[in-house]
């Protein structure tokens, strides 16, 4: 199939790099990104903070020390996705050989499928609770929803962030920062029922990286359409800065107002429409519908490496549609299942794209060596990918600090030295 | 007037609305919180927040370029070819 016949508006260069002409403004990648990050569980993200007894600065000071971890990754993955222009499923192939991506794109579309359905699932639960129609109807409305702004990739997600992000960085940000002035700015340092546990200053930051940690691997998605490495890190500084360390921090006076120590669960949907009315509500939901069309986005592209004979838009329908299968088998029940095992799986794969990028060319591997010797599986990329789940599974079980971290740094390590003997034969 | 001109003037009504809707939040600080003023400055900030946006930042669903895949804005060319 030549490109011409497969340029249109639902093609999203899903499997060729994007050219030049198809870059976009770093403003335009900045919403993007904020549209993945800023979701439901940033407003849960408030309660868990406000409600934990730890003072403002100790919190913000979380914010910034995690987020900047996460912005350091999401430059160093973004760089690769600008300088490859290919989505993060095809640079797997470049580090795990053309059937080890294979495995990498199973295991992403088997346990990000979950994580995605949890997104429909909880914006229906959104759309019931502020119109009192029926979950197994609304869970069809929020499909259609996230299967309308994810159907043409970047181009439509593209739209729907420029038009709620906006709203956001403005309605939002002022109303924040009206509650707070109307609360008098004293209530953090208290502990509620809704708050989370952080035994320790480092138990805090563990929570801010661990929340985005993972989708560090998949910048490339977005940044394949930057014009610049320098256009990419525009777009995340402002994205991090924005949307994970300043709407999120003031998140905190939403909580603060709308909840009670009746409440034990800092539920997004009541922190909304306690503050904001049926504005609220619809903030809400937006919010996950926002994030909820990335995540079928991200599948999609891994699903055309599988197998690219189906275009991306065909798998997305699919996948939207499986989707409402798991949502009636019950998976918002299982959240807590799902976000341990995503967080176990995924935080070596930043540290190997890293070592493979940026630290082979130092020792003399050419990145390109899997490709051009023809290797079908890179069996130490995937030994690395284990061991890092390995250390990220005892770090969380004897609740020591940053797992995810020590995950990475572990893949990073091993993979790099893996390589370096290798080169040698 | 041509294309290009038309779409930076939209542009430009984009701007301008979102800059009455961040006002009329602005004006929330008057109010008391979930009171009816409360609410109808929220509302109407939210609306014309949203419009401003569409004109503003979407503008590119106007052309029709775009829905055909032929164009989409770039840091290069913003705006469609004449």
């Amino acid at each position: 199939m030549s490109t011409e016949e497969k340029k249109g508006f639902l093609y999203d260069w899903e499997d060729q790099r994007v050219p030049e002409t198809a870059t976009r403004p770093w403003w335009d990648i900045a919403y993007v990104q904020l549209g993945l990050f800023t979701s439901g569980f940033m407003l849960m993200t408030g309660g868990l903070l406000v409600g934990s007894g730890w003072p403002w600065y100790h919190i913000l000071a979380w914010l910034v020390v995690g987020n900047l971890i996460i912005l350091g990754l999401y430059v160093a993955i973004g760089h690769i996705g600008v300088k490859e222009r290919l989505p993060t499923a095809f640079i797997a192939e470049v580090i795990f050989g053309k059937y080890g991506a294979k495995v990498f794109n199973i295991v992403l579309v088997g346990t990000i499928m979950a994580w995605a359905a949890l997104g429909i699932h909880q914006l229906a639960l959104a759309i019931t609770d502020l119109t009192g129609v029926s979950i197994y109807v609304t869970a069809w409305i929020a499909a259609l929803l996230v299967w309308l702004s994810s159907s043409a990739g970047y181009k439509t997600i593209s739209i729907l962030s420029k038009l709620a992000i906006p709203w956001f960085v403005t309605i939002l940000f002022i109303v924040e920062l009206y509650y707070g002035f109307k609360l008098g700015w004293n209530f953090w340092g208290q502990k509620a029922p809704y708050g989370g546990v952080f035994n320790t200053f480092w138990d805090g930051v563990t929570f801010v990286v661990g929340l985005n940690i993972v989708a560090s691997f998949l910048q490339a998605n977005s940044s394949r359409y930057a014009k610049s490495t320098k256009d990419f890190i525009k777009a995340s500084t402002f994205s991090v800065f924005f949307g994970m360390i300043l709407l999120t921090f003031l998140s905190c006076t939403l909580a603060a107002y709308a909840l009670t120590p009746e409440n034990s669960f800092a539920d997004p949907f009541l922190i909304a429409t306690r503050t904001m009315g049926v504005v609220g509500g619809i903030m809400a939901w937006i919010l996950i519908w926002t994030t909820a069309d990335n995540d079928f986005w991200h599948l999609s592209l891994s699903m055309v490496e599988l197998y690219p004979k189906v275009r991306r838009w065909i798998y997305d329908t699919i996948l939207v549609i499986f989707s409402i299968i798991v949502i009636y088998a019950g998976v918002l029940y299982r959240y807590t299942d799902f976000a341990t095992t995503l967080s176990i799986l995924w935080p070596a794969i930043p540290g190997i794209f890293i070592a493979h990028y940026y630290i082979l060319p130092k020792i003399g591997v050419d990145i390109y060596v899997i490709k051009k010797r023809n290797l079908p599986v890179n069996a130490l990329a995937i030994i690395s990918w284990i061991v890092g789940a390995v250390v990220a599974y005892f770090v969380k079980s004897y609740a020591l600090p940053l797992p995810e971290l020590a995950a990475l740094v572990a893949a990073l390590v091993v993979y790099a030295i893996g390589m370096m003997v290798y080169k040698g034969k | 007037m041509a294309r290009v001109e038309m779409l930076k003037k939209i542009r430009m009504v984009g701007l301008g609305l979102i800059v009455i809707g961040v006002i009329f939040g602005l004006l929330l600080f008057s109010a008391e919180p979930m009171s009816n003023t409360f609410k109808t400055y929220l509302y109407v900030g939210t609306f014309f927040v949203e419009i401003g946006s569409l004109f503003y930042f979407a503008y590119e669903v106007f052309v029709p370029e775009f829905w055909r895949g032929e164009w989409a804005p770039s840091p290069d060319q913003p705006y469609p070819p004449e």
